[in-house]
């Protein structure tokens, strides 16, 4: 009996030692393997969801956003359907099941079979329960605005990276890294709460453009673009002071969510890309270098009753014959002839230095991809008619962001600016509140070159001017037309019915809120800069100011109504009902 | 140790007690960390269900902006109630202090 008990318990000790032996296994040698095997069992890695950052304008109206879709994939491998299944799914997104099967028959194991489908058709699709097919979440970019500002927005490739415009330039920014986290999950699968981040979002950008103006902008060159029957057409708005662009628009155009269907030629930026001969509007640069040179006076005469003259052995005439006209008059009236003159006072190089010196043939710099330098050759390889030429905007190829911006030079007193789209950044989703750094001032030209210069445009959109049609109701306006031939590079010569036609100016004359550009490329039925784009500039500028609640300059003229302070709107309304009944 | 007269009794007592305290700080300490899982795993899924509701609020903003895009509320106001841009000819104007000043050509 005793011997029995004593091997029973040699047994029960040798059984727990064994057991202790595993356990001590287990537990200390083995600890690593098996730890990792009991998370991997217990917990998954995800993929952090990634979204790009939001685009606001400058009032906070978002113009790009994110859509929360669903990618549809399959695992060939795991995939069990029967046909109705298929035919089911192949309704549900839209392929047809010819395709599909295809798909299905000649894809690798792991395929996508849609991208970015809407969820409530995702989840129509879960309910089918189909093997080996699995969803998972994509954001969509949604551009809130359609055609509006895409010129400067851009639009996003399939994977959400961008392709054109700011959302190129700026996709370090406006995207975050992804990466992996980690979650519990039971034997079946639910995953259980998690601390860790499981989305990751870019920086939001704030833009400079105000889509009240860039709307205003767009419909009025709409309506010209149709009137003109234009090739193409192009505004930019900026802000005179700091540089920052209101609006650019372009036709013809594209609307971002739906870019692949669009002519790549639509999607181009002609306001930084195109270039061309901008004619008249060049003349700033011979005259505003003449009068910082102090080599005229404003009071001046300059003869140019000729109406034509040579220049390196070539004749080049006047629109019309004017006499002798002052500076100011030379400007007013866009004589050739009176700018060749003033250019000649300048001298080669003085006249390069000003071209130079209002920005041409070099990039503005601004923030938006694409943009072309233009060209504005060193007076070494000038030809004996090239002074004559580029003083009157030939041989030189600028785009209108270029020109705009110098005239801009004159509108804000004489400084130089840096045209941008981008105001800043922000984290937060609502509000688009941001320090904003204010550059040095670098005076570019005189004050009294300014006041002159401006003076002078001012009378281009008076009586008497070029640009009569540009006259905004209640405020004046500064501005210089230009017209232009279109080189043909075929033929070798200057077409006789292509041309450009534009306007550039800023407005309230005195004390500007906007300086804004109008070009118009081959427009039909009229060719001139005053009858073409100077009334788009004109229905342009009208809104516009309405819209930034700009007064009239005229309020102080005799015809008003004036009520007693304490009858305020009643009487307002009173009177102007009456009146107009 | 424990011991005197009634010594086997006491010694009994405290193994039971003992035996019974470790029976119940385990099955505690079990029902404890099973308790924080099914707290853990409601919670995973409200934070999905907040995932969702998340995903579900952004897509109604996208079609709430979608909607009040300028150039959809031009085609409403334009096109369908006559609505158009304020002819700037017969904007009024007040001021603030002093004489209201109001302005209007015909």
């Amino acid at each position: 009996m005793r011997r029995r008990n004593t091997i029973i318990y040699g047994i029960v000790i040798i059984s727990f030692l064994v057991v202790l032996l595993r356990l001590f296994d287990l537990i200390v040698i083995e600890h690593d393997r098996f730890s990792k095997r009991a998370e991997d069992q217990s917990t998954t890695l995800e993929e952090v969801q990634v979204r790009r950052g939001l685009i606001f304008d400058r009032t906070g109206r978002r113009l790009a956003v994110n859509l929360e879709q669903n990618s549809v994939y399959c695992y060939k491998r795991l995939l069990k359907a029967s046909d109705e299944q298929l035919t089911e799914m192949a309704q549900l997104l839209g392929i047809d099941y010819d395709n599909l099967k295809f798909k299905l028959e000649n894809s690798r194991n792991f395929f996508w079979l849609k991208r970015k489908v809407p969820v409530e058709i995702t989840e129509k699709l879960n309910t089918l329960s189909i093997g080996g097919i699995g969803v998972s979440p994509e954001a969509k970019r949604d551009y809130t605005m359609g055609t509006l500002a895409s010129h400067v927005i851009g639009f996003v490739d399939i994977d959400n990276k961008g392709i054109d415009g700011i959302e190129k330039l700026y996709n370090g920014d406006l995207i975050d890294k992804g990466g992996t986290f980690s979650v519990e999950k039971d034997a079946r699968g639910n995953k259980f709460y998690t601390e860790n981040m499981r989305e990751r979002k870019g920086k939001n950008m704030v833009l400079t453009i105000d889509v009240g103006l860039q709307y205003i902008v767009e419909r009025e060159l709409e309506l010209a673009l149709e009137k003109w029957k234009a090739e193409s057409a192009t505004v930019v708005m900026l802000n005179p002071y700091n540089g920052e662009i209101l609006a650019i628009a372009n036709r013809p155009t594209y609307d971002p969510n739906e870019a692949g269907k669009y002519n790549p030629s639509n999607r181009r930026n002609r306001a930084i890309t195109d270039l061309y001969e901008p004619g008249s509007t060049f003349k700033i640069v011979a005259t505003s270098g003449t009068l910082e040179e102090k080599l005229v006076k404003p009071t001046d005469m300059i003869d140019c009753s000729a109406g034509a003259i040579d220049v390196g052995g070539k004749r080049i005439k006047d629109a019309h014959r004017h006499g002798v006209l002052s500076f100011m008059q030379v400007i007013q009236k866009s004589s050739n002839v009176g700018t060749i003159k003033l250019a000649q006072r300048l001298g080669k190089d003085t006249l390069y230095k000003y071209i130079k010196l209002f920005g041409f043939g070099k990039k503005t710099g601004i923030d938006l991809p694409g943009e072309l330098p233009g060209t504005a050759k060193h007076p070494k390889y000038w030809s004996g008619v090239s002074i004559g030429a580029m003083a009157i905007g030939q041989e030189v190829g600028v785009t209108p962001l270029q020109v705009v911006t110098a005239y801009s030079v004159i509108a804000n007193g004489g400084y130089a600016i840096q045209p941008h789209v981008v105001r800043g950044f922000t984290y937060d989703d609502t509000t688009s509140t941001l320090d904003v750094k204010e550059d040095e001032k670098k005076r570019l030209v005189s004050k009294n070159t300014v006041a002159t210069m401006r003076a002078a445009l001012m009378m281009v959109t008076q009586q008497g001017g070029t640009a009569t049609y540009a006259e905004v109701e209640g405020n004046h306006v500064a501005g210089k037309t230009g017209t232009a031939q279109i080189f043909d590079r075929q033929l070798r010569h200057y077409s006789s019915t292509d041309y450009v036609s534009s306007f550039v100016g800023f407005v309230p004359a005195e004390k500007p809120v906007l300086s804004m550009i109008v070009v118009v490329w081959k427009p039909r039925g009229a060719i001139y800069g005053g009858v073409v784009a100077a009334p788009i500039f004109k229905n342009i500028a009208e809104k516009a100011l309405s819209y930034l609640n700009i007064p009239r300059e005229d309020m102080e003229d005799s015809n008003k109504l004036y009520v007693d302070n304490a009858k305020t709107l009643i009487d307002v309304s009173y009177n102007y009902n009456k009146l107009n009944n | 140790m424990i011991y005197n007269n009634n010594g086997s009794f006491i010694r009994n007592a405290v193994i039971t007690t003992g035996f019974i305290v470790v029976t119940v700080s385990i099955f505690s300490m079990v029902w404890l960390r099973s308790s924080i899982k099914t707290l853990e795993y409601r919670l995973g899924i409200f934070q999905q269900k907040q995932i969702e509701l998340m995903k579900e609020r952004r897509n109604l903003l996208v079609k709430k902006d979608n909607l009040l895009s300028i150039s959809n509320i031009d085609h409403i106001a334009i096109k369908k109630m006559g609505f158009d841009f304020p002819d700037r000819t017969k904007v009024i104007y007040i001021k603030d202090k002093g004489v209201a000043r109001v302005e209007f050509i015909q």
